[in-house]
Protein backbone atom coordinates (compact mmCIF):
# COMPACT_ATOMS: atom_id res chain seq x y z
CA UNK A 1 0.00 0.00 0.00
CA UNK A 2 3.06 2.33 0.65
CA UNK A 3 4.42 1.72 -2.80
CA UNK A 4 1.56 2.37 -4.29
CA UNK A 5 0.93 5.65 -2.20
CA UNK A 6 4.45 6.68 -3.26
CA UNK A 7 4.46 5.79 -6.95
CA UNK A 8 1.20 7.82 -7.14
CA UNK A 9 2.62 11.02 -5.13
CA UNK A 10 5.93 10.67 -7.84
CA UNK A 11 3.52 10.48 -10.54
CA UNK A 12 1.15 12.93 -9.15
CA UNK A 13 3.87 15.69 -8.13
CA UNK A 14 6.97 15.63 -11.03
CA UNK A 15 9.34 17.17 -8.76
CA UNK A 16 10.12 13.70 -6.36
CA UNK A 17 11.45 12.48 -9.55
CA UNK A 18 14.01 15.48 -9.95
CA UNK A 19 15.07 15.00 -5.83
CA UNK A 20 18.05 13.32 -5.37
CA UNK A 21 20.02 14.44 -8.82
CA UNK A 22 23.40 15.83 -7.78
CA UNK A 23 22.02 19.30 -7.94
CA UNK A 24 19.46 19.03 -5.42
CA UNK A 25 21.86 17.18 -3.13
CA UNK A 26 24.45 19.96 -3.22
CA UNK A 27 21.41 22.68 -2.66
CA UNK A 28 21.31 20.20 0.48
CA UNK A 29 25.34 20.65 1.63
CA UNK A 30 25.29 24.11 0.57
CA UNK A 31 22.55 24.93 2.68
CA UNK A 32 23.63 22.87 5.88
CA UNK A 33 27.45 24.00 5.29
CA UNK A 34 26.21 27.60 5.28
CA UNK A 35 24.23 27.07 8.72
CA UNK A 36 27.53 25.54 10.33
CA UNK A 37 29.33 28.04 9.36
CA UNK A 38 27.11 31.01 11.03
CA UNK A 39 26.85 28.97 13.78
CA UNK A 40 30.73 28.52 14.26
CA UNK A 41 30.82 32.38 14.03
CA UNK A 42 27.49 32.87 16.60
CA UNK A 43 29.10 30.86 19.26
CA UNK A 44 32.63 32.15 18.62
CA UNK A 45 31.03 35.75 19.18
CA UNK A 46 29.18 34.86 22.13
CA UNK A 47 31.14 32.37 24.10
CA UNK A 48 34.80 33.18 22.88
CA UNK A 49 34.56 37.20 22.07
CA UNK A 50 36.57 37.56 19.72
CA UNK A 51 39.46 35.72 21.35
CA UNK A 52 41.33 33.16 19.24
CA UNK A 53 42.95 30.31 20.77
CA UNK A 54 41.41 30.60 24.23
CA UNK A 55 39.62 27.18 25.31
CA UNK A 56 38.39 25.54 22.16
CA UNK A 57 38.38 28.82 20.12
CA UNK A 58 40.83 27.38 17.55
CA UNK A 59 38.79 24.72 17.25
CA UNK A 60 35.94 26.31 16.28
CA UNK A 61 37.44 29.09 14.26
CA UNK A 62 39.21 26.05 12.57
CA UNK A 63 36.11 24.87 11.56
CA UNK A 64 34.19 28.06 11.19
CA UNK A 65 36.62 30.07 8.96
CA UNK A 66 38.81 27.37 7.45
CA UNK A 67 37.37 23.37 7.27
CA UNK A 68 33.51 24.30 6.64
CA UNK A 69 34.20 26.99 4.25
CA UNK A 70 36.47 25.09 2.17
CA UNK A 71 33.51 22.19 1.39
CA UNK A 72 31.72 25.14 0.94
CA UNK A 73 33.48 26.32 -2.05
CA UNK A 74 32.71 23.33 -4.87
CA UNK A 75 29.32 22.62 -3.23
CA UNK A 76 28.09 26.29 -3.65
CA UNK A 77 29.51 26.71 -7.13
CA UNK A 78 28.40 23.16 -8.07
CA UNK A 79 25.01 24.16 -7.09
CA UNK A 80 25.64 27.81 -8.94
CA UNK A 81 26.79 26.71 -12.28
CA UNK A 82 24.32 23.21 -12.15
CA UNK A 83 20.85 25.37 -11.36
CA UNK A 84 21.93 28.10 -14.11
CA UNK A 85 21.66 25.34 -16.53
CA UNK A 86 18.18 25.33 -15.70
CA UNK A 87 14.97 26.07 -17.34
CA UNK A 88 13.31 28.07 -14.57
CA UNK A 89 16.54 30.03 -14.34
CA UNK A 90 16.39 30.91 -17.70
CA UNK A 91 12.81 31.79 -17.53
CA UNK A 92 13.42 34.00 -14.22
CA UNK A 93 14.52 37.32 -16.24
CA UNK A 94 10.37 38.55 -17.03
CA UNK A 95 8.92 40.04 -19.34
CA UNK A 96 12.13 39.67 -22.34
CA UNK A 97 12.33 35.66 -22.03
CA UNK A 98 8.58 35.32 -21.50
CA UNK A 99 7.58 34.79 -25.01
CA UNK A 100 10.19 31.98 -25.76
CA UNK A 101 9.68 30.08 -22.45
CA UNK A 102 5.78 30.24 -23.28
CA UNK A 103 5.68 29.00 -26.71
CA UNK A 104 8.75 26.72 -25.35
CA UNK A 105 6.56 24.83 -22.47
CA UNK A 106 2.83 25.55 -23.94
CA UNK A 107 1.11 22.14 -24.51
CA UNK A 108 0.36 23.03 -28.34
CA UNK A 109 3.74 24.40 -29.34
CA UNK A 110 4.87 23.42 -32.60
CA UNK A 111 8.14 25.00 -32.43
CA UNK A 112 11.17 23.09 -32.61
CA UNK A 113 11.96 24.03 -28.90
CA UNK A 114 8.28 23.16 -28.03
CA UNK A 115 9.12 19.79 -29.63
CA UNK A 116 12.47 19.37 -27.81
CA UNK A 117 10.90 20.03 -24.71
CA UNK A 118 7.95 17.64 -25.32
CA UNK A 119 10.30 14.83 -26.23
CA UNK A 120 12.07 15.49 -23.11
CA UNK A 121 15.50 15.09 -24.92
CA UNK A 122 16.70 17.65 -22.07
CA UNK A 123 14.81 17.43 -19.00
CA UNK A 124 15.12 20.98 -17.22
CA UNK A 125 17.84 22.17 -19.03
CA UNK A 126 16.13 22.70 -22.39
CA UNK A 127 17.54 26.31 -22.98
CA UNK A 128 21.06 25.49 -22.01
CA UNK A 129 21.13 22.16 -23.89
CA UNK A 130 20.31 23.95 -27.27
CA UNK A 131 22.09 27.24 -26.70
CA UNK A 132 25.22 26.00 -25.32
CA UNK A 133 28.12 24.74 -27.38
CA UNK A 134 29.82 21.38 -27.06
CA UNK A 135 32.74 21.02 -24.05
CA UNK A 136 34.25 23.27 -21.36
CA UNK A 137 34.31 25.50 -23.85
CA UNK A 138 30.96 26.01 -24.65
CA UNK A 139 29.64 26.01 -21.06
CA UNK A 140 32.29 28.40 -20.26
CA UNK A 141 31.03 30.90 -23.19
CA UNK A 142 27.31 30.29 -21.90
CA UNK A 143 28.27 31.23 -18.84
CA UNK A 144 29.79 34.58 -20.08
CA UNK A 145 26.79 35.48 -21.91
CA UNK A 146 24.60 34.37 -19.50
CA UNK A 147 26.31 36.88 -17.87
CA UNK A 148 26.12 39.24 -19.31
CA UNK A 149 22.32 38.93 -20.19
CA UNK A 150 21.41 38.73 -16.52
CA UNK A 151 23.31 42.27 -16.36
CA UNK A 152 20.84 43.90 -19.18
CA UNK A 153 18.19 42.09 -17.17
CA UNK A 154 18.67 43.61 -13.83
CA UNK A 155 19.91 47.24 -15.66
CA UNK A 156 17.06 46.94 -17.53
CA UNK A 157 19.32 47.84 -20.73
CA UNK A 158 17.98 45.41 -23.29
CA UNK A 159 15.58 46.04 -26.66
CA UNK A 160 12.22 44.06 -27.00
CA UNK A 161 12.15 41.90 -28.71
CA UNK A 162 15.24 40.07 -27.81
CA UNK A 163 17.64 38.52 -30.69
CA UNK A 164 20.18 36.39 -30.92
CA UNK A 165 23.88 37.52 -30.85
CA UNK A 166 24.39 36.01 -34.23
CA UNK A 167 22.32 33.81 -36.13
CA UNK A 168 21.70 30.24 -34.47
CA UNK A 169 24.53 27.97 -35.62
CA UNK A 170 24.27 24.48 -36.83
CA UNK A 171 26.37 23.05 -34.76
CA UNK A 172 24.12 23.24 -31.47
CA UNK A 173 22.09 21.05 -33.32
CA UNK A 174 24.59 18.51 -34.87
CA UNK A 175 26.08 18.36 -32.08
CA UNK A 176 22.90 15.82 -30.82
CA UNK A 177 21.97 14.83 -34.27
CA UNK A 178 25.28 14.19 -35.98
CA UNK A 179 25.68 10.38 -36.28
CA UNK A 180 21.96 9.51 -35.18
CA UNK A 181 20.07 7.05 -37.29
CA UNK A 182 17.59 8.61 -38.45
CA UNK A 183 19.42 12.31 -38.79
CA UNK A 184 21.90 10.34 -41.43
CA UNK A 185 18.83 8.23 -43.48
CA UNK A 186 18.02 11.66 -44.29
CA UNK A 187 19.52 11.79 -47.92
CA UNK A 188 19.44 15.68 -47.49
CA UNK A 189 21.57 15.40 -44.06
CA UNK A 190 24.26 13.68 -46.10
CA UNK A 191 26.91 14.13 -49.11
CA UNK A 192 28.08 11.29 -51.18
CA UNK A 193 29.70 8.66 -49.60
CA UNK A 194 27.14 9.01 -46.38
CA UNK A 195 29.22 11.69 -44.21
CA UNK A 196 27.60 14.93 -42.95
CA UNK A 197 26.97 17.17 -45.83
CA UNK A 198 29.52 19.68 -46.26
CA UNK A 199 26.65 22.63 -46.30
CA UNK A 200 25.26 21.91 -43.03
CA UNK A 201 28.91 21.68 -41.43
CA UNK A 202 29.66 24.77 -42.81
CA UNK A 203 26.39 26.90 -41.93
CA UNK A 204 25.89 27.63 -45.85
CA UNK A 205 22.63 25.65 -45.48
CA UNK A 206 20.72 26.56 -42.19
CA UNK A 207 18.67 23.97 -40.88
CA UNK A 208 15.76 26.38 -40.01
CA UNK A 209 15.65 26.66 -43.66
CA UNK A 210 14.04 23.45 -43.96
CA UNK A 211 12.92 22.80 -40.30
CA UNK A 212 10.25 24.98 -38.31
CA UNK A 213 12.01 27.97 -36.25
CA UNK A 214 13.42 27.13 -32.98
CA UNK A 215 10.81 29.47 -31.21
CA UNK A 216 7.84 30.91 -32.70
CA UNK A 217 6.54 33.87 -30.68
CA UNK A 218 4.84 37.18 -30.67
CA UNK A 219 7.25 39.96 -31.87
CA UNK A 220 7.35 42.60 -29.36
CA UNK A 221 8.45 46.11 -30.28
CA UNK A 222 8.21 48.04 -26.81
CA UNK A 223 12.02 48.11 -25.65
CA UNK A 224 12.45 48.24 -22.13
CA UNK A 225 13.91 51.02 -22.39
CA UNK A 226 11.22 53.01 -23.69
CA UNK A 227 9.09 51.68 -21.34
CA UNK A 228 11.09 53.64 -18.97
CA UNK B 1 26.06 48.38 13.41
CA UNK B 2 27.43 48.27 17.85
CA UNK B 3 27.48 44.46 17.42
CA UNK B 4 29.57 44.93 13.89
CA UNK B 5 31.94 47.61 15.43
CA UNK B 6 32.46 44.77 17.67
CA UNK B 7 33.88 43.04 15.62
CA UNK B 8 36.59 44.90 15.14
CA UNK B 9 37.86 45.54 18.92
CA UNK B 10 40.88 44.46 20.04
CA UNK B 11 44.36 43.70 19.01
CA UNK B 12 45.04 42.99 14.99
CA UNK B 13 44.42 39.38 15.23
CA UNK B 14 41.59 40.04 16.80
CA UNK B 15 40.58 42.61 14.17
CA UNK B 16 41.44 40.19 10.98
CA UNK B 17 39.93 37.36 12.94
CA UNK B 18 36.47 40.05 13.05
CA UNK B 19 37.07 40.13 9.28
CA UNK B 20 37.30 37.05 8.22
CA UNK B 21 34.17 35.79 10.32
CA UNK B 22 32.16 39.20 8.56
CA UNK B 23 33.33 37.80 5.13
CA UNK B 24 32.69 34.28 5.66
CA UNK B 25 29.75 35.07 7.43
CA UNK B 26 28.08 37.32 4.81
CA UNK B 27 28.56 34.48 2.06
CA UNK B 28 27.15 32.27 4.38
CA UNK B 29 24.22 34.39 5.05
CA UNK B 30 23.78 35.12 0.99
CA UNK B 31 23.61 31.52 0.74
CA UNK B 32 21.63 30.40 2.84
CA UNK B 33 19.02 33.20 1.11
CA UNK B 34 19.64 31.82 -1.95
CA UNK B 35 19.30 28.14 -1.73
CA UNK B 36 15.88 29.43 0.34
CA UNK B 37 14.30 31.33 -2.66
CA UNK B 38 16.77 30.29 -5.81
CA UNK B 39 16.20 33.38 -6.63
CA UNK B 40 18.39 34.05 -9.61
CA UNK B 41 20.04 37.07 -8.73
CA UNK B 42 20.79 36.13 -5.37
CA UNK B 43 22.56 32.72 -6.88
CA UNK B 44 24.69 35.08 -9.17
CA UNK B 45 25.63 37.12 -6.65
CA UNK B 46 26.19 34.07 -4.54
CA UNK B 47 28.47 33.28 -7.24
CA UNK B 48 30.60 36.94 -7.46
CA UNK B 49 30.89 36.91 -3.71
CA UNK B 50 32.98 33.15 -3.54
CA UNK B 51 36.29 34.82 -3.71
CA UNK B 52 35.53 36.51 0.11
CA UNK B 53 35.66 32.92 1.20
CA UNK B 54 39.16 32.62 0.01
CA UNK B 55 39.89 36.06 1.29
CA UNK B 56 38.22 34.97 5.13
CA UNK B 57 40.38 31.76 5.21
CA UNK B 58 43.47 33.12 4.20
CA UNK B 59 42.74 36.29 6.66
CA UNK B 60 41.88 33.42 9.36
CA UNK B 61 45.07 31.13 8.23
CA UNK B 62 47.04 34.46 9.18
CA UNK B 63 45.79 34.97 12.17
CA UNK B 64 46.14 31.13 13.33
CA UNK B 65 49.88 32.18 12.71
CA UNK B 66 49.71 35.09 14.91
CA UNK B 67 48.29 33.31 17.51
CA UNK B 68 51.42 30.89 17.67
CA UNK B 69 52.90 34.42 19.11
CA UNK B 70 54.24 34.58 22.09
CA UNK B 71 52.51 37.49 23.52
CA UNK B 72 49.12 38.67 22.40
CA UNK B 73 47.41 41.83 23.53
CA UNK B 74 43.53 41.13 24.04
CA UNK B 75 40.57 43.13 24.88
CA UNK B 76 37.86 41.93 27.65
CA UNK B 77 34.68 43.34 28.66
CA UNK B 78 33.31 44.13 32.11
CA UNK B 79 32.38 41.04 33.86
CA UNK B 80 33.89 38.19 31.24
CA UNK B 81 35.51 35.26 32.70
CA UNK B 82 39.14 35.19 31.97
CA UNK B 83 39.29 31.60 33.10
CA UNK B 84 37.42 29.39 35.04
CA UNK B 85 38.09 27.37 38.77
CA UNK B 86 38.79 23.70 37.35
CA UNK B 87 39.88 25.26 33.95
CA UNK B 88 42.93 23.89 32.39
CA UNK B 89 46.32 26.39 32.45
CA UNK B 90 46.85 27.52 28.86
CA UNK B 91 48.62 30.60 29.51
CA UNK B 92 49.84 33.00 31.78
CA UNK B 93 48.21 36.29 31.79
CA UNK B 94 49.91 40.37 32.50
CA UNK B 95 47.05 42.64 32.95
CA UNK B 96 47.86 46.19 31.17
CA UNK B 97 44.82 48.05 32.24
CA UNK B 98 41.49 47.31 33.86
CA UNK B 99 40.75 46.13 36.63
CA UNK B 100 40.64 41.65 37.73
CA UNK B 101 38.79 40.26 40.81
CA UNK B 102 40.06 36.91 41.76
CA UNK B 103 37.34 34.51 43.00
CA UNK B 104 37.51 31.72 45.00
CA UNK B 105 34.71 28.93 44.77
CA UNK B 106 33.57 28.02 48.78
CA UNK B 107 32.23 24.55 49.02
CA UNK B 108 28.06 25.90 49.51
CA UNK B 109 28.88 26.70 45.77
CA UNK B 110 28.81 30.89 46.68
CA UNK B 111 31.97 32.81 45.07
CA UNK B 112 34.95 34.73 47.84
CA UNK B 113 36.79 37.96 46.19
CA UNK B 114 39.88 37.25 47.76
CA UNK B 115 41.89 39.06 45.41
CA UNK B 116 41.92 42.28 43.12
CA UNK B 117 44.19 42.78 40.06
CA UNK B 118 45.45 45.50 37.99
CA UNK B 119 48.09 47.10 35.89
CA UNK B 120 51.12 45.15 35.67
CA UNK B 121 49.78 41.77 37.89
CA UNK B 122 50.00 38.38 36.50
CA UNK B 123 48.02 35.46 36.99
CA UNK B 124 47.64 31.89 35.46
CA UNK B 125 51.61 30.98 36.52
CA UNK B 126 50.72 28.17 38.65
CA UNK B 127 48.37 26.24 36.67
CA UNK B 128 50.60 26.41 33.57
CA UNK B 129 53.92 25.53 35.36
CA UNK B 130 52.91 23.06 37.18
CA UNK B 131 51.10 20.05 34.89
CA UNK B 132 48.00 18.60 35.35
CA UNK B 133 47.03 21.30 37.72
CA UNK B 134 44.25 23.26 37.01
CA UNK B 135 43.20 26.07 38.03
CA UNK B 136 42.34 26.95 41.53
CA UNK B 137 40.29 30.30 40.98
CA UNK B 138 38.05 32.07 38.60
CA UNK B 139 39.16 35.58 37.45
CA UNK B 140 36.55 37.93 36.20
CA UNK B 141 37.11 41.32 34.94
CA UNK B 142 35.50 44.21 36.75
CA UNK B 143 36.14 46.76 34.41
CA UNK B 144 37.14 46.75 30.77
CA UNK B 145 40.82 45.44 30.72
CA UNK B 146 43.24 44.95 28.12
CA UNK B 147 45.46 41.77 29.43
CA UNK B 148 48.82 40.12 27.44
CA UNK B 149 48.45 36.63 27.29
CA UNK B 150 51.95 34.78 27.09
CA UNK B 151 51.70 31.19 25.60
CA UNK B 152 53.28 28.38 27.16
CA UNK B 153 56.15 28.63 24.80
CA UNK B 154 57.58 31.95 25.54
CA UNK B 155 57.02 31.59 29.51
CA UNK B 156 59.16 28.32 29.42
CA UNK B 157 61.42 30.52 27.76
CA UNK B 158 61.82 33.28 30.16
CA UNK B 159 61.55 30.98 32.84
CA UNK B 160 64.32 29.03 31.93
CA UNK B 161 66.63 31.35 31.01
CA UNK B 162 66.05 34.65 33.68
CA UNK B 163 66.91 33.35 37.33
CA UNK B 164 64.87 36.47 38.56
CA UNK B 165 61.92 35.89 37.41
CA UNK B 166 61.88 32.20 38.83
CA UNK B 167 62.76 33.66 42.26
CA UNK B 168 59.91 36.74 41.33
CA UNK B 169 57.16 33.87 40.76
CA UNK B 170 58.59 31.97 43.66
CA UNK B 171 58.04 34.93 46.01
CA UNK B 172 54.74 36.06 44.99
CA UNK B 173 53.55 32.20 45.79
CA UNK B 174 54.45 31.30 48.88
CA UNK B 175 51.79 33.97 50.56
CA UNK B 176 49.08 33.47 48.11
CA UNK B 177 49.43 29.57 48.96
CA UNK B 178 49.57 30.56 52.38
CA UNK B 179 46.66 32.31 52.03
CA UNK B 180 44.92 29.65 49.70
CA UNK B 181 45.53 26.95 52.23
CA UNK B 182 43.58 29.06 55.18
CA UNK B 183 40.76 29.52 52.96
CA UNK B 184 40.26 25.95 52.18
CA UNK B 185 41.22 25.13 55.80
CA UNK B 186 43.62 22.62 54.75
CA UNK B 187 46.83 21.69 52.22
CA UNK B 188 46.62 22.91 48.93
CA UNK B 189 46.46 19.86 46.58
CA UNK B 190 49.40 20.21 44.04
CA UNK B 191 51.26 22.54 46.12
CA UNK B 192 55.31 22.09 45.85
CA UNK B 193 57.11 24.54 48.39
CA UNK B 194 58.94 27.14 46.09
CA UNK B 195 57.66 27.13 43.05
CA UNK B 196 55.62 29.23 41.21
CA UNK B 197 52.18 31.37 42.25
CA UNK B 198 48.96 31.65 41.35
CA UNK B 199 47.52 35.48 41.54
CA UNK B 200 49.28 37.18 43.77
CA UNK B 201 48.51 37.46 47.13
CA UNK B 202 45.50 39.73 48.20
CA UNK B 203 47.14 42.95 49.74
CA UNK B 204 46.22 43.74 53.34
CA UNK B 205 44.96 47.55 52.48
CA UNK B 206 41.94 48.29 50.37
CA UNK B 207 41.90 46.96 46.70
CA UNK B 208 43.29 49.44 44.37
Amino acid sequence: MFSEAWHQMRGVQGVFLEWGSALEWNVVFTFVLCVMILSCIGLSRLIYRGRQTEGNALWLHLLGLCIFPLFLLPFANFTIFEYSKQERFCASCHPSMDPYVNDMTGADGTSLAATHYQDRFAPGEECYTCHANYGVHGTFTAKVLGLNDAWRELTGTYTEPIKMRQPFPNVLCLKCHNGARKFMKEDSHTDPGGVVAKDLLTDKTKCSECHVPGHLHPERAKTALNAG
Amino acid sequence: MASIGNLFRGDWPARLLGAAQLLIGLVAALGIATVVTLNPYLLLGFGAVQALIVLGIILFVIVAMLAQRGMVLEEFDAGQIIFSEGDPGRHVYVVKSGTLEVLAGRPDGSAEVVDRLGPGDHFGDVALLRRNLPHRFTVRTVTDAHIFRISPGALVQLYANLPELREYFRQKEEPHLRRLAALRKGPVPGHLPKSPGDPKPPPPASPR
